[in-house]
């Protein structure tokens, strides 16, 4: 059984093999699936004034409580920044959208918040017992390398019930158990020029697979960017055109991808060793590395 | 040379447009699936934008209040758009999408995406995997990377909005 | 010929309908790329019309034919289409108006011929736009009007309504039994490149028969063959099938009987 909709801009496909279950029962789940993207989308938008994100953002100087949907995958990314040394940054959003990247991909409509000059994942501040969220100086939060994952990953513990399933939210995907001729999930890898052809395919379980590409989204504003950017250097690294990273959580997958993509070479390759992850990366030349053994 | 009489032409353009008729009546229930206009009671009605009406301790709130304006988000008796699940069509360049728009209380809350007309190449419509695959390896369905643009959906989106307009 | 008797011509008729739609379609759309592709589409093909014509050592060049193909091609290829494919789609038809010949006349429809391989020679995405496949449904009237002006000049109501009857018909029998998807045939985009093809595609003069009995059978056998390609594969390409086969069949017919009766419609 299979589903689509669009959410956090991009299309979320749902795919459940269900033997032996009714077909009610596995529709159900899916929609519960399919929830958790639209909840995740509510908490985390980075486009909607409205979202809660959104409405912490514009509250400085104070603590604000937020739902768990937000929460955890803010600590989640400023975790990452932390070990990266705020290479992988949450608080870009302000530069994103100076980029171009600020129009809601449903009502079209474009948003513009007040950012500080220069800030850090350290004028962000989250407070563990109370479940609140501080800013320490006006940003704006960009969880799009996270709040996908997080979505994926919440989706997919509302399908664990059945023989086989993925969860595939734009080329972010967790696999759980078998595929229909129950062997483990063939999943490939999108070549970086051609979108109608993958480079490599890896079989997985109840693994993710996520992939930061440059090839996509590419700023409309600032030529030679794209939407990855380098929180420093306010651009967009180019020592990879793609780095996936298959990794037991989406929204670890997503963040390292994202990380090991803005990551100078060496530091990417070790950051994936250290977290035990594994990754495929693709450099401009069409090279590939792989980390991790694969 | 065949040069028919104009009242040939009138008969066989009405002839024409019965047949198309009836072959229109025929599959008026495939064509148009659950034009759902399930109408939740409007009592709720929405009160001054969420944020606008938020507690502000330190009185920072002013101008960063003014970047964020979203047409339809000030406080309004009215709604824009009335609660329920609207099917839309895109039918423009790359054939025909349709998705169901769920909105509740102004606020798009679901948009499936429940039917893709076959007569483009899929890979055509959205990069859709679909296709892509069957060049490489049929056992695989899912494509790490391969994002595709919400852009083909905008219109259908548009569409089924339009729809749920309130007068 | 001056200006004024070329208006008054089959293809004067048939180019002030089809620049018409590509204005009234590129301003209901409110994107002018479509023009571009119309005026580069235009352009290569008269460019490659002439070539062609020298090369062969043609007495007369008079690429007025070429601007219709070149037209139709814009009108049915997506605005979003590269200017490069555009170009491709309108060489390839202007050669097969050349290279596949018979008695000095081209056996297969240009356009249909050019926009049927542009998709598997250059994946190109046919939208139809210049029939308002993506304008309010009412603007079908526009369609119609100019359509029966050019079907009235050339004289080809029998191929037509022979054609749209036997294809409304089987659409209909499709949609009693389930066969097919013939709700998406009868309705906007669909519905509206099927009338385009109709007015302004089937009745090109050169490849299609002149006598009322011809045209009909020929109407019936593209609708039968376009039918039947829609109800087994869907896909785009059932129209330009069917007026091939068409084509074909006419290009057999006018073998057979040996050419002495034969006349041009136009």
């Amino acid at each position: 059984m299979k589903k689509a909709k669009l959410f956090m801009d991009t299309v979320v496909d749902i795919q459940v093999v269900a033997s032996g279950k009714s077909a009610d029962r596995a529709e159900a789940q899916i929609d519960r699936a399919f929830a958790a993207f639209r909840q995740v989308e509510q908490a985390c938008s980075r486009f909607s004034p409205d979202s809660e994100l959104m409405m912490a953002c514009r509250q400085f100087g104070t603590p604000v409580p937020v739902s768990p949907f937000l929460f955890e995958p803010l600590k989640f990314a400023l975790e990452v920044a932390k070990w990266t040394d705020g290479v992988f940054d949450p608080t870009v959003g302000g530069l994103m959208e100076e980029h171009g990247f600020n129009r809601h991909y449903l009502t079209g409509q474009t948003i513009l918040s007040p950012s500080a000059e220069s800030v850090t994942y350290r004028d962000v501040i989250v407070n563990e017992r109370d479940r609140t969220v501080l800013l320490r100086k006006p940003l704006v939060i960009d969880l799009g390398a996270v709040a996908k994952g997080f979505a994926i990953d919440l989706a997919a513990s509302e399908l664990r019930e059945f023989d086989g399933f993925v969860v595939n939210a734009g080329g972010d995907l967790f696999a759980g158990g078998v595929d229909e001729s129950g062997s483990d999930w063939e999943i490939g890898i999108r070549h970086p020029y051609h979108k109608d052809q993958i480079v490599q395919s890896v079989t997985v379980s109840n693994e993710a697979v996520c992939t930061s590409g440059s090839y996509e989204r590419k700023s409309a504003k600032v030529p030679g960017t794209h939407h990855l950017l380098h929180p420093k250097t306010r651009r967009s690294p180019n020592v990879w055109i793609s780095c996936s990273i298959i990794a037991p959580f989406a929204m670890m997958a997503d963040a390292m991808a994202t990380a090991a993509f803005l990551l100078v070479e060496n530091r990417g390759k070790t950051f994936i060793e250290q977290t035990g992850t594994k990754g495929i990366l693709i450099t401009p030349a069409l090279q590939i590395v792989t980390v991790g053994g694969i | 040379m065949a040069k028919m009489d104009k009242k040939w032409v009138a008969l066989c353009s009405a002839a024409i447009a019965a047949v198309y008729a009836a072959g229109y009546v025929t599959t008026e229930t495939e064509a148009a699936p659950a034009q759902t206009p399930q109408q939740y009671a409007q009592t709720d009605v929405q009160s001054g934008g969420g944020w606008a009406s938020q507690a502000d301790p330190f009185g920072q709130n002013g101008q960063a209040s003014k970047s964020a304006g979203q047409p339809g988000k000030t406080s309004q008796s009215k709604k824009l758009y009335k609660d329920g699940t609207y099917t839309g069509m895109g039918s423009n360049r790359r054939g025909s999408i349709q998705v169901a728009v769920t909105i509740k209380n102004d606020k798009i809350t679901d948009v499936e995406i429940s039917h893709f007309a076959m007569h483009y190449s899929e890979s055509d419509v959205v990069g859709l995997p679909g296709e892509v695959l069957q060049k490489q390896s049929a056992h695989v369905n899912n494509v790490s990377g391969a994002t595709y643009s919400t852009q083909a959906f905008e219109d259908a989106v548009q569409d089924a909005l339009t729809q749920a307009k309130n007068a | 010929m001056t200006a004024g008797q070329w208006i008054k011509s089959p293809k004067g008729y048939v180019t002030v309908a089809l620049a018409a739609c590509l204005l009234i379609a590129s301003i209901g759309a409110f994107d002018a790329k479509g023009i571009i592709n119309g005026v580069v589409a235009v352009a290569v093909s008269v460019a490659a019309d002439i070539v062609c014509a020298l090369i062969g050592k043609r007495k007369r060049i008079m690429p007025d034919g070429a601007v219709i193909t070149g037209l139709i091609n814009a009108l049915v290829l997506s605005v979003t289409t590269s200017l490069f494919i555009v170009a491709a789609t309108c060489i390839v038809s202007i050669l097969s108006k050349h290279l596949l010949v018979a008695k000095k006349k081209p056996v297969f429809n240009p356009a249909a011929f050019g926009l049927l391989l542009s998709v598997p020679l250059f994946h190109s995405g046919q939208s139809w736009w210049g029939a308002f496949g993506d304008l309010p449904a009412w603007t079908i009237a526009l369609l119609l009007l100019g359509g029966y002006a050019v079907v009235n000049r050339v004289n080809k109501y029998p191929q037509l309504f022979a054609f749209i009857g036997t294809f409304l018909f089987l659409l209909f029998m499709m949609g009693c039994f389930h066969v097919g998807d013939a709700a998406d045939a009868l309705r906007p985009p669909f519905i509206n490149a099927a009338l385009f093809f109709a007015f302004f595609m089937l009745t090109d003069p050169p490849t299609s028969p002149a006598k009322t009995g011809g045209q009909i059978a020929f109407g019936i056998l593209a609708a039968v063959v376009s039918a039947a390609v829609y109800a087994c594969f869907g896909g785009l390409m059932y129209l330009f099938i069917g007026l091939l086969a068409g084509n074909l069949y006419h290009l057999l017919k006018a073998r057979l009987s040996t050419g002495k009766e034969y006349r041009r419609g136009a």
